[in-house]
């Protein structure tokens, strides 16, 4: 009698601790509004069920949701943002793997969003297995595929920024202006060039305690 | 006062009232009926027959209630009678810790302004926006609830917020008066938000150390 009221106490105590409790509502939320209507609520859900059927976390797909109902986005507007964004996010997981963490696959679906080819993505994040490097990294790669720079070149320009120590905003600062060169008229190369030499490197107008 | 030794004897139950003499029993009658008022007086602390109405409900009970109903009785007994509870000081320790880490889980939920986690950086958001009314910042930090208002104290229409960001790249926007969606002029990067907008792209870098 004494152990099975042990028992109890202890399942109260248990019941009563509400850090394990976020942790279950999260996994189960339902991201797609009732409000959405009919026929866009189940098309968001096959996509969200697409993506979980991928092996993928179905919380990336339900931020994208957030974000489309938060700007007011038309429903058939929102089915087909939120379509291709899966599309992305499932050509991303298979490049970057499936331990690649939620940030990883952020940075790779924009690369594939932006034309990077899923095979240099995986290129990409086999030589930066860090997140410190990848997560930037392949924004950068990404802008500057967009930008017009052959893939490998474009690699090849955001590893050497890299091992020249530059992360985060640095790196974006790096990339706006190879980008801005370009777009004033210089070549590709030599636009690279310049800012790997490090001439007067752009740098973020944030301020940051 | 004495008492005759005959009378006495009746009273101590040594010889019946037929054996008194004819003189003594007019008394005797007295001392039976203040005996009996005696006996009717309530006993202290106790209602009057309270002891044989509750030893009546206990057998009354024993006799009708269920094996289920009596432990549930007996567990009622058990959580609501007060007792003494030995503890050692390291389980008291370990409780009073255990309370406090939960409470702390639970006035502290996650959100963009836990000041106190270390692992986050400040970000000063700003934008010029002198023909606003209010603008407010939303991102993938969270959940693009346009909550994280900005403020515009010296009224020059540049508006900003001080937000805490974890390390990482974070997709943001600024919502002017509440309906119009902005990417911040002053970003390094953007990106396609799949909606026909394009969302400001901000690198938060861990602090030294972290």
């Amino acid at each position: 009698m004494r152990g099975s009221r042990r028992l109890v106490l202890a399942a109260i105590a248990v019941f009563l601790l509400p850090g394990a409790a976020p942790v279950g509502a999260q996994d189960r939320a339902v991201c797609v509004s009732e409000s959405l209507g009919p026929q866009v609520r189940t098309a968001l859900l096959r996509h969200v069920q697409r993506a979980r059927d991928a092996g993928i976390p179905p919380r990336l797909v339900c931020r994208k949701i957030n974000e489309g109902v938060s700007k007011r986005v038309p429903g058939r507007r929102l089915v087909t943002g939120t379509a291709g964004f899966v599309d992305a996010l499932i050509v991303a997981r298979e490049a970057a793997g499936p331990r690649a963490s939620p940030e990883v696959l952020a940075s790779a679906v924009d690369a594939v969003e932006r034309g990077v080819p899923p095979q240099r993505v995986r290129a990409f994040l086999q030589a930066n297995p860090n997140p410190r490097r990848s997560v930037v990294g392949l924004r950068v790669l990404a802008e500057f595929t967009e930008a017009g720079i052959p893939a490998d070149a474009a690699a090849r320009a955001v590893n050497a920024g890299l091992d020249r120590g530059m992360r985060g905003e640095r790196l974006l600062a790096f990339s706006a202006a190879v980008r801005r060169r370009i777009r004033q008229g210089e070549a590709p190369p030599a636009a690279l060039r310049a800012e790997l030499e490090g001439r007067n490197p752009v740098e973020g107008r944030r301020r940051r305690n | 006062m004495t008492v005759d030794p005959r009378l006495q004897e009746w009273l101590d139950g040594e010889i019946s009232e037929d054996q008194l003499p004819l003189e003594l029993r007019g008394e005797a009658a007295e001392w039976s009926a203040l005996l009996r008022e005696l006996e009717e007086l309530p006993v202290p602390g106790s209602a009057p027959g309270a002891e044989a109405r509750i030893m009546a409900a206990v057998r009354r009970s024993d006799r009708e209630s269920p094996a289920g109903a009596a432990a549930v009785r007996s567990w009622a007994a058990w959580l609501v009678l007060p007792r003494p509870i030995r503890l050692s000081p390291i389980v008291v320790a370990a409780t009073l810790a255990l309370v406090a880490w939960s409470l702390v889980r639970l006035v502290a939920p996650a959100g963009p302004a836990a000041d106190g986690d270390p692992g986050r950086v400040f970000v000063q958001f700003v934008i010029a926006a002198p023909e606003a009314r209010s603008v407010a910042l939303a991102g993938d930090f969270n959940d693009w609830d346009p909550s994280i208002e900005l403020s515009d104290p010296d009224l020059d229409g540049v508006w900003s917020a001080r937000v805490a960001l974890d390390p990482g790249v974070h997709e943001y926007m600024f919502v002017i008066d509440g309906s119009e969606w902005r990417p911040d002029p002053n970003s390094l990067s953007y990106s396609d938000d799949g909606f026909g907008q394009r969302n400001s792209v901000l690198a938060v870098s861990p602090l030294e150390g972290t």
